[in-house]
């Protein structure tokens, strides 16, 4: 009932006919062409730069980042990061195979519904250079609240996934969009104490990604 | 809307005697513009951004009807629920009884001003619900019974130790014993307490960002996470919005992230950028089973087709607030509304009534500042004067006042007449002034209340007409 009361009272103050079908013609056009609005400089340029440019941003919203030529010693590089003691991972990963036999510190957990967790890995779904942000799907194999529940997140990500600007997502998830998709950009972190940052709110408190070259 | 703008005058005087809260108002002020203003300068495409949302915001408010169902059309096909709530009472009951239908007995929120708009914590918690702000400010405030004063940084009138003394009188029940002192064992403290709300949470309720009509898609933006959190746990999603915070097309998004972060606090982009569409996927390992939206009207309708259209563009960013003198100097309590500042001096009269509210449009002294950093272009002084003039239409101003503009008027009509009491006022003003400062400190009536803070500068012996008219003759007998 409200919902007409709503749409009645919209039409009568906008001054217009429910049965004028040019209106409905006007945005089924708009909504059919979906044509992107300025799109800054900075998201076209050539992909090392945009590599180069994640980078930066990601830095700048206080994520780390590292960058490695090949996936042969990823366990490697994930140790090095987290430092010495023992450490309770929980991993996610599809493209690449991580070994931590050498590792006797490390144990692996299976992530469950409803749990907090140590160290997650995960790869994703992509980059977006402009402002240096990770793109997170939901999906078969990612629950979101993977990223969010642990103490640091360590995110996978190879050179060829970075894009430049939002809409390359778009393009293409558009036709079949996840449950969810994250831009996820630095650590989580609050102001709402004394306008000061602190990270670690809710979600992880380290970011950590590690782009491996192609 | 529970709103005591009745009282803005009292308030303002309490706020401008508060050091704690002027201290952080002086925080605000210096923090928030100088990044904005680094960002903007940072990014060449802002104002043709800016530009382009505007329109955007005008197009999709021209064909709201549409779109809105086009939206509706989406949510549905995803396996998802939009409900259509005339006033804040309607809403208050539809995500009441939605929790209901669930037997829901815990609620974690994340942030969301419709929600404070329409009071719907307190409404949930007397229906024996235990709901929870996830937002840091927001439970801040929720643990000491207040309400927002900023619309993005709800608890920016409190200090360190305020929120440190609050968690040790509310958390005690809970096993923490100790009065914290550093903000990020406070930060820590809060993330363990509501850690165990999101996983036991039986429903999430958020608000929206935007809602995009092309994909039904609802975007949402935090820097916590807690928004991810609430709204991927609990079986049960509830989002409640303004129905016109509609945009078209997952493009517009883009455009409109760009322009939030920046205009707010100054940053590029958020740390999480959430796009949801529908209920969880037969597939996901997540998300929720149930997914409703609730599109609130709330005298935003009747706003449509009026000078106060332009108001519906505004996506809640609140460079307005951290850049208006007026706010900086009382703080968002003394406005007695959610919406404060500028954005709340025009949406405060509207959402309740203008008797209660009238006050806020007059706390402008149309500066400016807030239209020229609005993302959305949005005329608000033009729109506080709208308010202003409705205000004299219905004689809601005191007689005093309708006597003195109606006299300013007639003066303004008869120059004569103007230059008469002009020179004779100046020659009484100058009678209480003193000849070696140049400066009167003291004026007796209705006068002394601007000596009272402030002194007046002693005026000269003529008026500047009786001056321009000498200079004028004496100009004529040199060129003769």
């Amino acid at each position: 009932m409200s919902r007409t009361e709503i749409l009645d009272r919209i039409r009568k103050k906008l001054a217009v006919d429910s049965e004028d079908k040019t209106r409905l013609q006007v945005v089924e056009s708009r909504l059919a062409n979906h044509l992107p609005n300025t799109i800054p400089s900075r998201c076209r340029q050539s992909h090392s730069d945009l590599v180069d440019l994640f980078q930066e941003k990601m830095e700048k919203a206080h994520g780390t980042v590292n960058r490695v030529n090949n996936d042969t010693d990823l366990g490697g590089e994930i140790m090095a990061y987290l430092g010495d003691g023992s450490f309770e991972l929980c991993i996610n990963v599809l493209e690449f195979e991580l070994d931590f036999s050498a590792y006797s510190s490390v144990q692996t957990v299976e992530w469950t519904p409803r749990s907090s967790l140590d160290i997650c890995i995960s790869d994703c779904f992509g980059a977006v250079a402009e402002t240096g942000s990770l793109v997170i799907s939901s999906s078969k194999q990612m629950p979101l609240s993977f990223n969010f529940l642990g103490e640091k997140h360590i995110v996978l990500l190879k050179e060829d996934q970075i894009m430049g600007a939002y809409e390359d997502i778009w393009a293409r998830t558009r036709n079949d969009m996840p449950r969810d998709i994250t831009l996820v950009s630095g650590p989580s972190c609050t102001g709402d104490i004394e306008m000061i940052m602190e990270f670690g709110a809710h979600g992880p408190k380290e970011l950590h990604i590690i782009i491996i070259g192609s | 809307m529970q709103v005591n703008s009745k009282d803005f005058i009292p308030l303002v005087n309490l706020a401008l005697d508060n050091n704690s809260l002027q201290a952080s108002l002086g925080m605000l002020g210096k923090g928030l513009s100088f990044k904005r203003t680094a960002a903007v300068a940072d990014f060449p495409e802002f104002d043709q951004l800016r530009d382009e949302a505007r329109d955007i915001k005008d197009h999709c408010l021209q064909y709201l009807d549409i779109y809105l169902m086009k939206f509706e059309e989406q949510v549905t096909n995803k396996g998802g629920h939009v409900h259509w709530a005339s006033n804040e009472g309607e809403a208050r009951e539809i995500v009441l009884s939605l929790c209901q239908a669930e037997n829901a007995r815990t609620i974690t929120k994340s942030k969301s001003m419709v929600t404070e708009e329409i009071d719907l914590v307190p409404f949930l918690e007397d229906h024996g619900l235990d709901a929870v702000e996830t937002d840091l400010g927001e439970y801040i405030i929720q643990l000491r019974g207040e309400r927002p004063s900023h619309i993005i940084a709800p608890a920016v009138h409190l200090s360190k130790s305020q929120v440190a003394d609050t968690f040790f009188d509310q958390h005690s029940n809970l096993g923490f014993n100790e009065k914290l002192t550093e903000r990020v064992d406070l930060v820590g403290e809060a993330r363990q307490v509501l850690r165990e709300k999101f996983l036991g949470a039986d429903v999430g309720i958020s608000g929206a960002n935007f809602l995009v009509a092309d994909t039904g898609t609802i975007v949402l933006v935090t820097n916590e996470g807690n928004a991810e959190l609430t709204t991927a746990i609990p079986e049960t999603h509830i989002v409640v919005t303004g129905i016109e915070k509609i945009i078209p097309t997952l493009e517009d998004a883009s455009t409109f992230i760009r322009l939030l972060a920046r205009s707010a606090v100054g940053a590029e982009i958020s740390a999480y950028t959430s796009f949801i569409t529908g209920p969880r996927r037969e597939e996901d390992q997540d998300g929720p089973k149930n997914f409703h939206v609730v599109l609130v009207d709330n005298g935003r309708s009747e706003m449509l087709g009026t000078e106060l259209q332009d108001m519906l563009r505004c996506i809640r960013c609140s460079a307005c607030l951290n850049h208006c003198p007026v706010y900086l100097s009382i703080g968002g309590h003394a406005y007695g509304s959610v919406y404060s500042g500028p954005m709340g001096a025009v949406l405060t009269p509207q959402f309740s009534r203008l008797e209660e509210a009238k006050q806020l449009p007059n706390a402008s002294t149309f500066c400016g500042r807030c239209e020229s950093v609005c993302p959305v272009h949005i005329p608000l002084p033009k729109l506080m004067r709208h308010w202003r003039n409705k205000e004299f239409e219905a004689g809601l101003n005191p007689l005093s006042m309708r006597w003195g503009l109606r006299a300013w008027a007639l003066l303004n009509r008869h120059p004569l007449l103007q230059h008469m009491l002009a020179s004779l006022g100046i020659r009484i003003l100058g009678l209480f002034g003193n000849k070696a400062t140049g400066y009167i400190i003291k004026l007796p009536g209705l006068a002394g209340n601007w000596t009272k803070d402030r002194d007046f500068r002693t005026p000269p012996s003529t008026t500047f007409m009786s001056q321009w008219k000498t200079m004028q003759k004496n100009r004529q007998k040199k060129e003769v």
